[in-house]
C-alpha cells in the first residue's frame, strides 16, 4: 500500500478532510510534514491506472484545495511510501516553502500562439533571392554545403522570430504576469507555449490584455486558457 | 476543508480561442508525438532501438554539418576539402534516408520532444 499524492500546501491544517472523493473513490486526507501538509489517499495498487475516472478525480481534489489556496500540485500518478514522502519534504523543505510563496494567491495561466510558419519562411526567401544564385557553378560537395548553410540561416532567423514574439507577448503582459515559462518552438506551427503566474484577482484584466493584445496581430492564431493549479511553477529545479 | 488562512477565490477555467480546430490538430500532433512507453515484445524492440540508434546518429550527423559550414564560412579550407566534405556529408544524408526507409521513421521520429529544452534537433 502506498500514498497518493494530489498536492502540498503549507495553509492547510493536519487532519483536515476534503468535501470530495479521490482516487478509487477514497476521501484524501492533509497529513503534516513540519511546516508543509501533503493531500495524500491511500491506494492499493500501484502504477494508478489512467483512466478518465482516475484522472477527474485527480483534478478534482485539486480543483478543490485551489478553491481556497494555491498548492503545488503533483503530476498525476505520483505514489510513494509515507518514509520516502516524509525523506523528500524533508530534504526539500526550503526549496518547497519558497515555491508556495512564489505560487501563493495565484493561478497559471496559458497563451499559445500558432504561426503561419510557411508565410515566415517565405517572407525570407523572397527577401534573399542571391541565396539561389551562389550555388551556380559549384560541384555538387559545395553546392549540398550552401544548401545547408541556407537551411541552417533559415533555423536561425525563424528562432530570432519566435524570440521576439515572445519578448512582444511579454512585454505586453508586463506586470500583470508574476512569472513565467515560456517554451519556443520556431520548427512547429504552435511556435510559443507560455504558462503565466497571475494574481487571482487580476485574471480578469489578464484575459482582457491577452484578447487586446491577439486583436493587434490578426496574423497569428492565439489560444488562452486558465485558471489552472500551477503546474508548470511546481517543479524543484524551476 | 479547514484552512489556516482565509479563503481566497478563484476564476473558473476558461479556454477561448477563434480558431478551435486548429489548436485542436496541432495539440493531437504535439501529444501524438511523446514517445510511448518502451514495449518489450520481439516486433517492436528492434524498431526502438533502431530509432535510438538512428536518433544519435542524427544527432552527430547535424553536428558535423554544423561544422562544416562553419569552416566552410571560415574560409580555412581548400576548394578540394571543402567538395570532399560536402559530398561525405550528402552520402551520409543519404544513407541515413534509407536506413530510416528500411525501419520505416520519418524525420520527426528522431527529433525527439525533450519539453522545456526544446526538441533535439
Amino acid at each position: 500500500m502506498g500514498l497518493y499524492l494530489y498536492c502540498l500546501s503549507d495553509e492547510l491544517k493536519a487532519g483536515a478532510t476534503l468535501s470530495v472523493t479521490g482516487i478509487a473513490e477514497i476521501a484524501p486526507r492533509v497529513i503534516e510534514l513540519g511546516a508543509i501538509k501533503a493531500v495524500v489517499s491511500d491506494v492499493q495498487t500501484h502504477p494508478v491506472r489512467v483512466t478518465k475516472d482516475n484522472v477527474i478525480a485527480h483534478e478534482r481534489v485539486i480543483d478543490c484545495v485551489m478553491a481556497q489556496t494555491t498548492p503545488l500540485p503533483f503530476r498525476f500518478g505520483s505514489v510513494v511510501k509515507p518514509d520516502e514522502l516524509q525523506a523528500y519534504i524533508a530534504s526539500n523543505e526550503d526549496r518547497l516553502r519558497s515555491l508556495l510563496d512564489r505560487v501563493r494567491g495565484a493561478v497559471e495561466m496559458s497563451v499559445k500562439i500558432i504561426w503561419d510558419r510557411e508565410a515566415v519562411v517565405g517572407e525570407r526567401a523572397k527577401n534573399r533571392p542571391d541565396d539561389l544564385v551562389k550555388a551556380e557553378g559549384a560541384g555538387p560537395g559545395l553546392s549540398f554545403l550552401l544548401a545547408k548553410q541556407k537551411q541552417m540561416e533559415g533555423r536561425q532567423e525563424l528562432k530570432i522570430k519566435a524570440g521576439l514574439l515572445a519578448s512582444w507577448l511579454d512585454e505586453g503582459l508586463g506586470r500583470l504576469v508574476r512569472d513565467r515559462v515560456v517554451t519556443i518552438n520556431p520548427a512547429d506551427a504552435m511556435v510559443v507555449r507560455a504558462a503565466h503566474l497571475v494574481e487571482r484577482g487580476r485574471v480578469a484584466e489578464y484575459r482582457e490584455r491577452v484578447n487586446w493584445l491577439s486583436r493587434e496581430r490578426n496574423d497569428l492564431r492565439f489560444l488562452t486558457s486558465g485558471a489552472w493549479p500551477p503546474y508548470s511553477f511546481s517543479h524543484l529545479r524551476s | 476543508m479547514e484552512l489556516a488562512s482565509e479563503p481566497t477565490s478563484v476564476a473558473e477555467p476558461e479556454v477561448e480561442t477563434e480558431h478551435a480546430e486548429q489548436f485542436i490538430n496541432e495539440l493531437r500532433r504535439v501529444t501524438e508525438a511523446l514517445p510511448d512507453r518502451i514495449n518489450i515484445d520481439s516486433e517492436s524492440i528492434e524498431q526502438g532501438l533502431a530509432k535510438l540508434v538512428l536518433t544519435l546518429i542524427e544527432f552527430i550527423r547535424k553536428l558535423l554539418e554544423k561544422q562544416a559550414i562553419r569552416r566552410l564560412e571560415a574560409g580555412d579550407l581548400t576548394s578540394e576539402q571543402v567538395e570532399n566534405l560536402g559530398l561525405a556529408l550528402m552520402k551520409l544524408e543519404q544513407k541515413m534516408q534509407e536506413l530510416k526507409g528500411q525501419f520505416g521513421l520519418t524525420d520527426e521520429d528522431l527529433n525527439l520532444d525533450l519539453g522545456p529544452v526544446g526538441r533535439l534537433i
